[in-house]
């Protein structure tokens, strides 16, 4: 007799419940551990979240002039405080003190924002482009520094002393930021030279800046600025800062374009050569416009760095975001509430750095997709 | 490349190039020239005078914290206060990379893990404190934190009598030698005790691949170290003298104290830091292939096992080196001592040496030279571990 073949009945899926409770078991219940920590979060959250919650939006104290109504809510947060010196914590002390004029650092905040858009959104033609970054680079930090100081046009003189606040935070970072950009493609160039002296002298500037904490740098320029410069030179506290910071960021930015020009193929230098380029040409108008682009989100990680380090010039005496912010809770007036400063001064840098670290990573993957097309 | 015969010479290359040099050489020079004729002349003007002699003169302040290195208000000199320095930075630095590397490695496993709850406080522990600057996480710690839960030194929390919290410090017993060559034999008990751990792993290592006999060998290299640390504390047991922290009324004395700014320093730096080591833990275990971990779940691993024997293994090679940066970036990063007054060498030579003395130029090159060494030796260590895993490559 002939075998016939008879098929054994297909098995069942070998999972029979609903994709709900398979994302369930899988998410939260996949092991004994997972099921221990998921217990132990749901404990947390159970007990933390709605004391924060109370405490930072419900129960706070969010109007008021000074700390009575604070001290009659001693559950909730006292949002009062950075209410009233709000200004002073965004701008430092002469603009907290003089509301009138605030709107010279607003119109110049205004004007940044508007100008990095349009430098960082393609939405500009490739020639605008160009002038608005000289624009940038040259009229726009005179008109800040004529705006914010005024001293001219019957604009009332705010002395740099009296800068403060998170305007000096971003005047400090953006402003080491602009003045490193130039000095870190020289060094970045030099250091990836063929010539051996421009090249020690590169490694010699860069390594050195990168190996020592910004506070030493800080001191250096508080210190010795003053001594190794010519005694008619009159160099004020930002000044300093400035200096310090930029000498600091330009090794840093040296690094992030060196790694831009090292992706750049072999043939782009070889395909100029052979077409007769200049050294200046050939980096001019082949490599640096193609480093540079590459090199973006490593500069903007090394600004994220800057951003929170120029909290540092807190410690050589200039009043920075944060510690305009720490007067407000060490004042007679509002004294005691430290959480409310720190909180406050910590979403500030929060918001600013996650966002720069969100661009930066989309940045990236673009640049990863346009690589592999 | 252009020769010499035809042409002018600014299109030889070669030329162009030694007269670049030699322009850089001379406009480096002459800048540097420009800065010390200021420098020579400002100090003439302010009667100031360089000198490195103040570093063998009595220091004129006390320092509070010096764990390794003996200090007399009076007798000792300005370089100590250097050398005791050095040793703070150091000994923050080390405690602080261990903490940084077990919570990185914590926090950059979890962020991989798959359970939802893990895997999100994971991300929110990376973005928090990677995002907020560190010196508003060292106030935040020692001064909102750290100082207000702790008690006065009269209502110490007293743990068995022999270790005392407060807010002036944490005093532990200690084991003090008092002799030079007891030293030296506890020294030469540690370094047998590494000599003969590394032999002992590397013994395990071919019996394992002879054998595939499997030891403990993490307990066994542990057990090795603790005999050699008693047996050499045996041999000098006459020169050591065990030192109990005595409480009275309003300060204690004896035992070993650790400054509250110390702790918080060491908080902030672990959390930071960690946080940028769980993003390379992370990176370099998401690096393996997949295909690895598949072969590996179908050999029947669980996913910590695999985790442990096939997947961390082979991501060590992406995670070390910037790890290393990392571990620089923190010894670098300890120099916000200054802030909050824990007597690192920033805070002891750059801060306070340097307002006693006034030898701005001496001091800060000093201070920066110790950087330089540190970041140096990291950058060797970063390339001889990077060639030493070129070889594995295939």
């Amino acid at each position: 007799m002939a075998k016939v073949f008879v098929p054994t009945p297909p098995s069942p899926p070998p999972n029979s419940s609903t994709p709900a409770i398979q994302w369930l078991k899988r998410n939260f219940f996949n092991s004994p551990f997972s099921i221990v920590m998921t217990l132990l979060s749901v404990y947390v959250i159970w007990s933390i979240v709605p004391f924060a919650l109370n405490w930072a939006i419900l129960d706070a104290t969010w109007t008021g002039t000074d700390r009575t109504g604070c001290d009659a809510n001693p559950d909730g947060a006292c949002w009062a405080a950075l209410r009233v010196r709000f200004w002073q914590v965004m701008l430092g002390r002469f603009y907290g003190a003089n509301p009138e004029e605030i709107w010279r650092p607003l119109v110049i905040f205004a004007l940044f924002v508007v100008i990095a858009y349009l430098l960082l959104s393609e939405t500009l033609p490739g020639e605008y482009r160009l002038y608005l970054g000289g624009f940038a680079l040259i009229v726009f930090p005179v008109l800040t520094y004529g705006l914010i100081h005024g001293g001219m046009f019957g604009l009332k003189v705010a002395a740099t002393s009296q800068w403060g606040g998170f305007m000096l935070t971003l005047i400090l970072a953006v402003g080491g930021i602009v003045l490193a950009f130039p000095l870190g493609i020289v060094l970045a160039l030099g250091r990836r030279s063929s010539l051996p002296v421009v090249q020690w002298l590169s490694i010699t500037f860069i390594e050195f800046w990168r190996a020592n904490p910004l506070i030493t740098i800080l001191f250096m320029a508080s210190n010795l600025l003053p001594l190794f410069l010519p005694s008619e030179i009159e160099v004020d506290k930002v000044a300093r800062a400035l200096v310090a910071i930029t000498l600091f960021q330009s090794a840093y930015t040296a690094e992030a374009i060196r790694g831009g020009l090292a992706s750049i193929p072999k043939g782009q230098f070889e395909a100029a050569d052979s077409l007769g380029f200049k050294y200046h040409h050939t980096m001019g108008l082949i490599v640096l416009p193609q480093a540079l682009k590459v090199s973006i989100p490593a500069i903007v990680n090394t600004f994220i760095a800057l951003f929170k380090d120029t909290t540092l010039v807190g410690i050589v005496g200039l009043l920075d975001v944060f510690r305009m912010a720490q007067t407000v809770s060490r004042s007679t007036e509002w004294k005691g509430f430290d959480y409310e400063t720190y909180i406050f001064s910590a979403l500030i840098f929060f918001m600013c750095c996650y966002g720069m670290s969100r661009y930066s990573q989309s940045i990236e993957r673009k640049l990863n997709r346009e690589h592999k097309d | 490349m252009a020769s010499g015969k035809g042409g002018a010479w600014y299109n030889d290359r070669r030329k162009i190039g030694i007269a670049l040099q030699i322009l850089a050489l001379v406009g480096v020079g002459l800048f540097i020239w420009y800065l010390i004729s200021n420098a020579s002349y400002n100090m003439a003007q302010r009667r100031m005078e360089m000198n490195t002699w103040f570093l063998f003169s009595e220091a004129s302040f006390k320092v509070g914290f010096h764990p390794f290195w003996d200090f007399e208000l009076g007798t000792s000199k300005y370089w100590e206060v250097f050398v005791i320095g050095i040793q703070n930075t150091l000994l923050v630095g080390i405690a602080g990379l261990i903490g940084a590397t077990v919570v990185g490695f914590a926090v950059g496993v979890a962020r991989l893990s798959d359970n939802w709850f893990v895997k999100t406080f994971a991300s929110i522990f990376v973005e928090l404190f990677r995002n907020v600057p560190l010196l508003l996480q060292v106030f935040f710690w020692n001064f909102v934190v750290i100082l207000p839960s702790l008690p006065s030194v009269s209502n110490a929390i007293d743990i068995f009598g022999t270790l005392f919290i407060t807010n002036k410090g944490i005093f532990t017993p200690i084991i003090s030698v008092s002799e030079n060559w007891a030293r030296l034999v506890i020294l030469g008990g540690l370094t047998l005790a590494i000599i003969s751990i590394i032999l002992f792993r590397r013994w395990a290592k071919k019996r394992f691949y002879e054998t595939a006999k499997p030891l403990p060998v993490f307990w066994i290299s542990v057990l090795i170290f603790i005999g050699f640390l008693l047996l050499s504390f045996a041999i000098v047991q006459s020169a050591t003298d065990v030192s109990m922290p005595q409480q009275s009324r309003f300060r204690f004395t004896g035992g070993f104290t650790v400054p509250v700014p110390l702790f918080s320093l060491w908080i902030a730096l672990v959390c930071y830091t960690g946080a940028f080591i769980a993003e390379n833990v992370r990176a370099g275990i998401l690096s393996v292939g997949k295909g690895q971990r598949e072969a590996a779940m179908s050999l029947g691993f669980r996913h910590s096992l695999s985790m442990k024997l096939i997947q961390i293994p082979q991501a060590l090679r992406v995670i070390i080196p910037p790890t290393i940066s990392q571990y620089l970036n923190l010894i670098k990063n300890s120099s916000l001592a200054v802030a909050i007054g824990y007597d690192d060498i920033v805070n002891l030579f750059m801060g306070i040496t340097l307002n006693q003395t006034g030898q701005a130029i001496v001091i800060i090159a000093m201070t920066m030279g110790v950087f330089t060494v540190i970041s140096l030796l990291t950058s060797l260590l970063i390339n001889i571990y990077n060639r030493s895993t070129q070889l594995v490559e295939r």
